[in-house]
């Protein structure tokens, strides 16, 4: 597909990983998209760097953060099953889900048995992973996301763009919109106004619901208690008012001892949004205790491995030490230009490029590995140091391995090494390249074509070297020192 | 092979173990749930309750200092006729014994949706971030901390923490004892709070009274 095409018309197909090349240049093409990316990217950067800036310790955090995760993923088991005889200790029930159908089976399978009608959920990455909306919906359930960002692009009929912002590739006319045909109330144009919308809409749902369902941004082994995150209060009122209580968590969610929890509580929000807590904190176990006024009479903890146990052995599982803070996405260029949704599935950016093709399959995001500029801002904001772009570059020798690259790119890497490997021929062809350009550059100072490398001009022009390479210039430098430089 | 067994088994192939989960050493899992050296803090030299106040305010938290939890009626009174607030109808725990005018009708039930303001007592505070600690209990309902537009709240000086590592420790102390393991006293919730509700899903702006309580203000006693 070409710019083109592609600037006048929507994907016509639904998003998927593997059509990651015409999702980002419709994504590049979409005015929304792009006023909204701007605004996003500024914010959650210099927010984090302030918060950081703020804390000495954050280096030592880091280290110990990875070392604890590491510790934690090489006895995983024993975390787990240590975290299961808690939670049934204090009345609640754990299921354990080695993919994402028996995920959804477990969840429905309590959904029925409690007569549900309407549920509501908090944010959960995971719920995502396995679909869990879609299978809730056509088994008749009316299904309320009550992250604000969640309502707004559940009322959009799409997923999230963003793991902690789902909604950032929104404009506040976009969401002006949205209410208006949902709500059927005067139009509201402030943020202010939207917010308020929001809540006066939410508040009769948390009410009604007869199931809650949040994430878990850990699972406490000692105490059993799983922890979420949240600035809005809508996980609470989720799983305070719904009869039943249900959490669903990747396994590799659990961390050992409160003191632990205390650890990546200091790398979360600071990574995340720059703050130094989020506001809500909130630890439960099992249902509300008796003579309790308030909070669930049931609770179920859905623990999903979907594909988590494989990357425990071998090269990718230092991308389990992942707290899902979303800082690697925010520092990532090629997510700034694109947004989430080009990267065609659950999780986008840095983490989802190494996520997706783990759980889907490598020939099923053959582009998300090599969408990558290799930079490494993403390896040094990751508050658990998860050496992300070297995952990326070992995932794109697996490609290599499985045959999935195309036969021309093996070609011409290794004419490259050949030529990389022998320095004189290597600069002999650098000389005639400049001179080359030079030439057909005839005095321009920058080029606009050259033949063969439409493509490649057609979003840019080259500056026109000045007809000498680098070494020889600076050799030239060296050897007549013009009395300024030496 | 049930589900359970068929995590387990693959958690335990991938990391080149042998046996069950079952058959595991129990003194590895002891071993999981103890603190072990203690992890990197914060660093501060501000006096605990300066910091406190300091982020708690930075959160668009408010507060006030007072005497005594006897002058916490009269206070609530005043704070809510200035800022126009609807006097409270629910309240928790011993607060309840304290001399609250009658006509206001004050009593321990679980917030619903019309409910307009709460006054409660803070467990602790924790200095590293300003914020509160709740536990649940049967006199102290949940739905207090997160449906009312206002929550008013009485915190004492003396329950305000350094860090995490402190507050784990208090509670740790108080809810155990010599016969009784403290996580079988364990509530169904703890709920850290850090100010009012906010959201920034709208264009990264933020604005408070997302879903939880517009406004959090707190009594300060010693």
């Amino acid at each position: 597909m070409t710019g083109q095409t592609a600037r006048s018309c929507q994907p016509a197909q639904p998003r998927s990983p593997r059509r990651f090349r015409e999702q980002a240049v419709f994504a590049l093409h979409e005015p929304h998209l792009q006023a909204a990316l701007s605004r996003a990217a500024d914010g959650f950067i210099g927010k984090r760097a302030k918060a950081v800036a703020l804390v000495p310790e954050f280096e030592q955090l880091r280290e110990a953060g990875a070392r604890r995760k590491d510790e934690i993923l090489a006895d995983l088991d024993t975390y787990l099953t240590a975290f299961e005889a808690e939670v049934t200790r204090h009345g609640g029930v754990v299921h354990w889900a080695p993919d994402a159908d028996t995920a959804r089976r477990i969840i429905l399978e309590i959904c029925a048995a409690a007569n549900a009608r309407v549920i509501t959920k908090g944010k959960s990455m995971v719920s995502e992973e396995i679909g869990l909306n879609e299978a809730l919906e056509a088994a008749g359930y009316e299904i309320v996301e009550t992250d604000l960002g969640e309502y707004i692009i559940q009322l959009a009929g799409e997923a999230p763009s963003h793991i902690i912002a789902p909604a950032v590739h929104k404009t506040k006319e976009q969401i002006s919109d949205l209410f208006e045909a949902a709500h059927g109330t005067p139009r509201q144009t402030t943020v202010e106004g939207l917010v308020t919308e929001a809540r006066l809409q939410l508040r009769q749902k948390y009410f009604q619901a007869d199931v809650g369902i949040t994430g878990a941004n850990f699972l406490v082994a000692e105490t059993g208690q799983t922890l979420i995150v949240t600035n809005e209060g809508n996980g609470d009122l989720t799983q305070t008012l719904a009869r039943i209580h249900i959490v669903t968590a990747g396994i590799e969610r659990v961390v050992g001892t409160l003191e632990d929890v205390a650890l990546f509580l200091r790398l979360l929000a600071r990574s995340a949004t720059g703050q130094d807590s989020e506001t809500y904190t909130t630890y439960s176990v099992g249902p509300r205790r008796p003579g309790d006024q308030d909070g669930p009479e049931a609770f179920h903890v859905v623990l999903v491995d979907n594909g988590r146990s494989r990357m425990l052995n071998g090269p990718f599982r230092p991308m389990l030490r992942c707290i899902r803070c979303g800082a690697c996405m925010n520092h990532c260029p090629v997510y700034g230009a694109i947004g989430g949704h080009a990267y065609g599935w659950v999780y986008p950016g840095p983490m989802g490029s190494v996520l997706t093709p783990l759980f889907t399959g490598l020939d099923n995001a053959r582009d998300l590995p090599n969408a990558c500029t290799l930079n490494g801002r993403c390896a040094e904001v990751c508050p658990v140091k998860i050496p992300l772009p070297d995952l990326l570059r070992r995932l794109r020798h697996e490609q290599h391995k499985a045959g999935l690259r195309p036969a021309l790119e093996g070609r011409a890497l290794t004419l490259w090494r050949w030529l990389a490997t022998r320095p004189a021929l290597y600069h002999a062809a650098e000389r005639i390249q400049v001179r080359l350009l030079a030439a057909w550059a005839r005095g321009r100072k920058t080029l606009r074509w050259f033949p063969f490398a439409r493509g490649w001009f057609a979003v840019r022009d080259l500056p026109a070297p000045p007809g000498r390479t680098f070494l020889e210039l600076w050799h030239a430098k060296r050897n007549h020192p013009d009395g300024v430089e030496r | 092979m049930n589900n359970r067994e068929r995590i387990l088994t693959a958690i335990r192939t991938a990391l080149g173990k042998s046996g069950t989960a079952e058959t595991a050493d129990p003194a590895a899992r002891a071993n999981a749930i103890t603190p072990r050296a203690p992890h990197p803090r914060l660093a501060f030299s501000e006096p605990i309750t300066e910091r406190w106040q300091r982020l708690w305010t930075a959160r668009a938290g408010t507060v006030c200092e007072l005497p005594s939890r006897d002058a916490l009626p009269e206070a609530v009174a005043a704070w809510c006729a200035e800022v126009g607030a609807a006097p409270p109808t629910h309240a928790s725990g011993t607060l309840l014994n304290l001399s609250w005018p009658a006509a206001w009708q004050l009593r321990c039930e679980p917030a619903t949706v019309t409910t307009e303001t709460a006054v409660s007592e803070a467990y602790a505070g924790v200095a590293e971030v300003g914020s509160l600690v709740f536990l649940s209990a049967p006199v102290h309902p949940i739905t207090h901390r997160f449906v009312p537009d206002n929550h008013l709240v009485l915190l004492s000086q003396s329950r305000i923490v350094a860090h995490f590592e402190e507050f784990w420790a208090l509670l740790r102390d108080e809810l155990g004892d010599d016969a009784t393991d403290w996580r079988e006293r364990l509530p169904r919730t703890i709920n850290f709070v850090a100010g009012p509700s906010r959201t920034g899903d709208v264009e990264q702006t933020i604005q408070l009274g997302a879903h939880g309580p517009r406004r959090v203000h707190v009594f300060l006693i010693p």
